[in-house]
């Protein structure tokens, strides 16, 4: 720190680029794993609840779910300051197209104007990796994944964050996903029960919470079905 | 017109410099440089303009790369009928001790303080942002106040706007409140990201401290076991923090209002064997 | 039918200084407005609340700047402005013609007339405020007609308010409203 004060007799000639200070930089990852598992009449998303820095956790409870109405929510890790203002700005949104169409937002609307308002920081990107999540029109699940600059792709299980590496395989495995290759187009939605899709979520959180230090404390569970919103919490190892 | 506190820009945002939309006088009473339609955004806000610095030296314009002036970490608990803020009241320069009764708890308003580590003089400007507000919300003459969890919010997107500019503001803030029965803890980092929780710490203390409260703590404190565990957080930041010192405030906020207290010291041991003769195990050392 | 405290004639510009407006009330909150941002602009530039002298200055030569364009009409309101500040306590009256002078008694309005005769007959360097909020209270019945009612609108910044602009509080209030009403009524008996 001292010799970073300008107390110095001797300045680096111009140019020699002698680094004083690991730059400032306006992205910090805080961690956090998603999962949406979508099913033929229901929906389950889950997401842990710890936020770190580095190697120190900063909370342990801290929601990165934001539930717009029954049948439409996301979930993102990454960077928790934009994640917060990815929420507001979408919130916001989903208000004004409620005053203007008198109806909330389906999922499926929602994925578009998530993908849009990513695609509009191109080139200063919020660091957050969402899933979006409901029912859609026929009632059925639905999950939508993306990356920081707004692809995104409607698919039928997602995992974002910290732990999708060590979720994703798992998810892979046990819902078995049709190729998108194969033709005539499959059904890709998961054919499990709502209890075993929740019991499938849950273990792979208690795996991905045993390796990933970012993962722990809680997980908040939510299980869209027609009839609503149901909550959940798992507890994970808090070391 | 007179210009509205810049600060406070309706058309840029909070914390940002700019014109206000609110309340403008006849445009015949002020002399405006000519300015061509096409250049003049809509909002009124002053047009693009090529930064002279960047023209001077083939460089990018530089912002806040590093703090001058610092205070090291605040602290901050709640319990059964409030809230306490601690910190030293050290400005360090570097590695000097160049301010040391710089007090980095202030009151907001009666139920609300905030504390600040990190560049003073950035907390400084804090202070005048939030101490315009509450003189607003004084001549609104309703009876509201900014609540804690709405002076947390509005920090949070002045520090986050900041980031987006590249132009940081060098702090990590906590906000201690107490509102409709209930305590508000939160804090802020100088990137825009902020929780709450029932203890906090900034800087060290989240490593010294933290582990401490989170041992120690309960939500249903009383006052004394509160600033008893205060007390013992602080000094273990005082033995192991060299830039902090043994001049602490201690702020507390309850549904009767909100008291800073005036410095005090904390008295410490440094009678131990090792501390008396440091380099008995390190021939050469002095 | 009017909601009490909807047509306020006293507004806080700063924590030190209140404005008393008489006219057009549109004109009135506008001038408020202007004030509350002189104040607000001299302490973001100085660091310290603004000096009485200065804020009613700065206000007379906005409301001059009225009196010089064909396409403007002058203000139509005379303020008193209160300040208390480094100086003391301080009263001012801002008319539309740009003219400012300190008193340290002052009325504006319809019955300012009558008002003023009856400040002249206090002794204010003797006077406590809130002796002061009793003697304006019975001025404001006197000047006003007797059928016609009005509403009570009382400020002060005094010690007792930490220096500060504040509503005075409601009994005190009621208080000097009674008080006044009684020895109006005891003046008439005795005539």
């Amino acid at each position: 720190m001292a010799a970073s004060l300008p107390m110095r007799a001797t300045v680096p000639a111009a140019g020699s680029g002698v680094k004083q200070h690991a730059s400032w930089s306006p992205y910090d990852d805080n961690g956090g794993t998603v999962v949406a598992v979508a099913g033929d009449d229901y929906c389950v998303v889950a997401a842990s609840t710890r936020m770190s820095t580095g190697y120190s956790i900063l909370t342990r409870n801290k929601s990165k779910i934001l539930t717009f109405n029954p049948k439409c929510l996301i979930a993102s890790a990454g960077m928790q300051a934009d994640m917060e203002t990815l929420h507001k700005v979408l919130h916001s949104r989903h208000v004004t197209y409620q005053f203007n169409h008198r109806r909330p937002m389906g999922c499926q609307a929602m994925a578009q104007l998530l993908s849009n308002t990513l695609y509009h920081k191109r080139f200063f990107p919020y660091y957050t990796f969402n899933l979006c999540a409901g029912l859609d029109e026929q009632g059925r699940g639905a999950v939508y994944t993306y990356d920081a600059i707004g692809s995104y792709e409607r698919v039928g299980y997602g995992c974002q964050g910290s732990g999708k590496e060590l979720i994703q395989p798992v998810l892979d495995n046990q819902l078995k996903a049709a190729s998108p290759l194969v033709l005539p187009a499959q059904q890709w939605l998961s054919s499990l029960p709502l209890e075993q899709a929740v019991d499938l979520v849950k273990g792979a959180f208690v795996s991905a919470g045993e390796r990933d230090i970012y993962t722990g404390d809680d997980v908040e569970i939510l299980i869209l079905t027609k009839d609503g919103i149901r909550t959940d919490k798992l507890e994970l190892k808090r070391d | 017109m007179l210009p509205r506190p810049q600060s406070h820009s309706a058309a840029l945002g909070p914390g940002c410099t700019g014109p206000s939309l609110a309340n403008p006088t006849p445009l015949g009473l002020e002399p405006r440089p000519v300015r061509h339609a096409s250049q003049a955004p809509a909002c009124g806000a002053e047009a693009f303009v090529v930064d002279p610095v960047a023209l001077a030296n083939g460089q990018p314009r530089k912002h806040t790369q590093y703090p001058y002036v610092t205070g090291t970490s605040v602290l901050g608990i709640t319990y059964k009928d409030g809230v306490l803020l601690a910190s030293d009241t050290l400005g360090a320069y570097g590695s000097t001790k160049r301010y040391k009764a710089f007090e980095r708890l202030r009151k907001v308003n009666d139920a609300c303080v905030v504390g600040a580590s990190g560049e003073l003089s950035d907390f400084q400007f804090i202070m005048r942002l939030l101490e315009e507000l509450s003189d607003d919300d004084f001549c609104m003459d309703d009876g509201h106040r900014l609540k804690p969890a709405e002076v947390h919010s509005y920090l949070t997107r002045v520090l986050y706007n900041r980031r987006n500019k590249m132009d940081p503001l060098w702090n990590s803030i906590v906000v201690g409140g107490f509102y409709a029965g209930k305590p508000f803890l939160g804090t802020v980092g100088m990137i825009g990201t902020s929780y709450t929780d029932a203890h906090l710490a900034t800087g060290f203390g989240n490593h010294l401290a933290r582990p401490l409260m989170r041992e120690k703590h309960r939500p249903d404190m009383s006052e004394e076991e509160a600033t008893a565990l205060m007390h013992e957080c602080l000094k273990v930041c005082y033995y192991r923090d060299k830039n902090s010192i043994n001049r602490f405030q201690l702020a507390k906020v309850t549904a009767d209002g909100v008291s800073v207290s005036e410095p005090f010291a904390l008295e410490t041991k440094w009678g131990y064997k090792l501390f008396q003769d440091p380099a008995a195990n390190a021939v050469g050392t002095w | 039918m009017l909601e009490q405290h909807s047509n306020r004639r006293t507004f806080p510009v700063d924590r030190h200084a209140g404005l008393a407006v008489a006219g057009v009330a549109a004109d009135g909150r506008s001038i408020v407005g202007r004030a509350m941002a002189e104040a607000n602009n001299y302490k973001s530039t100085y660091g310290e609340p603004i000096p009485g002298h200065v804020l009613a200055e700065r206000l007379a030569s906005y409301v001059h700047l009225f009196n010089l364009y064909w396409a403007y009409r002058p203000y139509g309101v005379a303020s008193l402005l209160a300040v208390y500040a480094r100086e003391g306590p301080q009263l001012y009256l801002v008319e539309p013609s740009g003219t400012m002078h300190r008193y340290f008694g002052a009325a504006v309005g319809k019955g300012r007339q009558g008002a003023k005769n009856e400040i002249e007959k206090l002794k204010l360097e003797e006077m406590t405020c809130r002796e002061g909020i009793n003697a304006v209270a019975k001025i404001l019945h006197q000047v006003h007609d007797e059928e016609k009612g009005f509403e009570l609108e009382l400020a002060w910044i005094c010690e007792e308010s930490g220096k500060q602009f504040q509503r005075v509080p409601q009994q005190l209030a009621d208080e000097a409203d009674a008080a006044a009403k009684a020895a109006l009524e005891a003046e008439d008996m005795d005539d």
